[in-house]
């Protein structure tokens, strides 16, 4: 398990990427947390509407933030499907889709615990 | 050094806006393209100014706020980052080919941006040191100037005609004109000449008697 969420959450890269700054820790860890569950219901609604300009845009903020949380997997789901609206092809979207709600279910808690 | 952020991500910009602020940078936060685009423009085409900006932005994106300045500021004295999780090369040919100056893809890695901080820092200050050094150019030219041209000269007195009509001494013509200041005294070839004549005067006043 433990080996699954070092795959999941960097905290060596987080910490480079904040310089050390702890209060910088918490806040982005703070922010993640509560913007993430939004970012994931407007992927989840855009596939459902088949709406790809709309999955790109969710999918490609997500990919962002993820990236700056040292989050590879929700990262990689995330660019995965912005890719898939880009391209006009979603028939494969609603599987990474649950790929990306497993590996979030996963890293929440794991950023969950930096801020307790 | 003034630094804007644009980017409509909170996270992204709070990351990057506290780590410049960390390197004492006067950093400026805004969410959208248009709200970028409009403190560029308010920041005139004198003030050095580095703005590190999203691609994806509401209202205006990246690229087109550097295409914008460009076209718009052309002389301003901007330095122009790109900086956004869009990776492809086609994507960086376009920022770059848009105005950018540099283009980075997200998540920043700290030492890469602030070495790439750094070049934009020697290129906006050298800019700054041209811009001084031409306007310093341009006023001594500006004097220079003035003594350009045809100048009617009397062949007598050396008298010179303004543009006024009136002729006037060449000393107080050029004085007028420049930087030059005149001191008055008496030449050698002149010196000679002039103790002739005296030498023949005080003859001439010994010889009437």
């Amino acid at each position: 398990m433990a080996g699954d969420a070092q795959a999941i959450f960097d905290l060596a890269a987080f910490d480079r990427q904040t310089g050390g700054d702890v209060s910088l820790r918490s806040e982005i860890v703070q922010m993640f947390l509560e913007d993430c569950p939004g970012r994931v219901a407007e992927i989840r609604a855009a596939i459902a509407d088949g709406d790809a300009t709309k999955l790109v845009a969710a999918a490609h903020a997500l990919k962002g933030s993820a990236a700056y949380m040292s989050a590879p997997v929700v990262r990689g789901h995330a660019g995965e499907l912005e890719r898939m609206g880009r391209d006009g092809q979603l028939g494969g979207a609603p599987a990474v889709f649950a790929a990306l709600d497993a590996a979030v279910a996963e890293l929440l808690p794991e950023l969950q615990k930096l801020i307790d | 050094m003034k630094v804007l952020v644009a980017d409509d991500d909170r996270i992204a910009a709070t990351m990057l806006s506290k780590t410049l602020r960390q390197w004492e940078f006067d950093v400026t936060v805004v969410s959208d393209g248009a709200e970028a685009l409009r403190y560029l423009q308010t920041q005139g085409s004198k003030t050095p100014t580095l703005a590190i900006l999203d691609w994806m932005m509401p209202k205006l994106e990246g690229a087109d706020v550097c295409r914008r300045v460009r076209l718009e500021m052309p002389l301003a004295n901007m330095y122009l980052m790109l900086l956004t999780s869009l990776e492809t090369k086609g994507h960086i040919v376009a920022g770059l080919d848009a105005g950018a100056d540099d283009y980075l893809i997200k998540p920043f890695d700290p030492e890469e941006l602030r070495a790439r901080i750094n070049v934009g820092v020697r290129v906006l200050s050298l800019q700054e040191r041209l811009t001084e050094r031409v306007t310093e150019l341009q006023d001594a030219l500006a004097n220079v100037k003035q003594l350009h041209g045809l100048l009617p000269i009397c062949s007598y007195c050396k008298r010179i005609r303004g543009d006024d009509s009136y002729w006037t001494q060449v000393e107080s013509y050029i004085a007028e004109r420049s930087d030059a200041q005149f001191s008055h005294g008496i030449c050698p070839p002149c010196a000679t000449v002039l103790e002739k004549e005296i030498e023949e005067h005080r003859q001439n006043k010994h010889g009437g008697r």
